[in-house]
């Protein structure tokens, strides 16, 4: 075989492999080894010896398949998620935002939060809030400029939701007033502190 | 087993090599593989590719293209921000365990600790 039909095999045989274990990684994997047995092959001759020492020092390409693949035996990855469950909890903020998000969304349609009082406009501005918030923390940056805007917020609508018994009038019917309205006033807030207590813990992790 | 032990320390500092490598500077993927295997850091030249990878879409490192006086454009790699902040915990991380390993080290060749552990 020359060194030509050499690497083709090996490119092909990698393809192969990779397609089969990490697909959306093959091409990016497939394109990386040809670079190095491009670059590898410019400083040598370029014969089938030479073409075998470089296939030979990358290894075999189930090798480098298996250190593709992420169920691979790779003790940091295994020993990770015991060792930092905070850091497991913080990488899955952005789902569990915009899982919020979507249960707040989904409970708006549902009558029986409609009769406990629950301001519509509360709810239609707080689902879109946390999907946005789910995106935002993606985002460089993202997750300080978060924590700080839903800190505010979330402390405003706290402060809100105190004041609203001394909105309501006195009399018999204060105890339902306040029921039927801090409640509700108080489910955003705390909404808010939350996507700003995950929001300072992931800009904590970058920073 | 040693060889198996020797393959299993390598695999769990190779991630964090490879940063250290690339350091405050741009390079070039087949001289990071290069200067590993040279060290005896990587059993196969081939894996280091997975590992940049992985590196680049947990976005530790970014990478631009750069025209080549002798072939066609190459990829070059640099640390991000998250990168760094990395390798530096590394850095800390890996003097406390090498401070600790190198004191039991001691203790043992020297016959055991006090305490009889």
């Amino acid at each position: 075989m020359d060194g030509e039909a050499l690497v083709r095999d090996y490119l092909r045989r990698l393809e192969e492999a990779a397609q089969r274990a990490v697909p959306d990684q093959a091409d990016d994997l497939v394109a990386d080894v040809r670079e190095h047995i491009d670059a590898a092959l410019a400083a040598s001759s370029g014969d089938a010896d030479a073409v075998q020492t470089v296939l030979d020092h990358l290894g075999p390409p189930e090798a480098l398949v298996d250190a593709a693949a992420p169920a691979g035996p790779e003790p940091t990855r295994q020993g990770e998620p015991s060792a930092r469950p905070a850091r497991a909890v913080v990488r899955a903020a952005p789902w569990i935002l915009g899982g919020m998000g979507g249960v707040i969304a989904l409970a708006a349609w549902l009558p029986t939060l409609s009769r406990t009082g629950l301001p519509p406009a509360a709810v239609l501005v707080l689902a879109p809030v946390l999907i946005l918030a789910a995106f935002t923390l993606q985002r460089p940056g993202g997750a300080a400029f978060l924590a700080a805007a839903a800190g505010v917020a979330g402390a405003l609508v706290i402060a809100l939701a105190l004041a609203v018994p001394l909105l309501c009038p006195d009399g018999e019917f204060a105890a339902s007033c306040s029921a039927n309205r801090i409640g509700p006033v108080l489910v955003p807030g705390l909404g808010l502190v939350v996507v700003g207590l995950l929001a300072a813990a992931r800009a904590w992790r970058s920073a | 087993m040693v060889a198996d032990g020797m393959a299993e320390l390598r695999r769990g500092v190779a991630e964090h090599c490879v940063l250290a490598l690339i350091g405050d500077g741009e390079a070039y993927a087949f001289d990071i593989v290069r200067r590993l295997t040279e060290r005896g850091l990587v059993a196969g030249e081939g894996t280091v590719y997975p590992l940049l990878a992985r590196l680049r879409r947990e976005g530790l490192v970014e990478t631009t293209w750069r025209e080549s006086t002798s072939g066609p454009p190459r990829r070059y790699h640099r640390l991000t921000l998250a990168g760094r902040t990395s390798l530096d915990g590394f850095a800390a991380d890996w003097a406390k365990l090498r401070a600790e390993v190198d004191d039991l080290l001691g203790d043992a060749v020297r016959g055991g600790t006090d305490d009889g552990r």
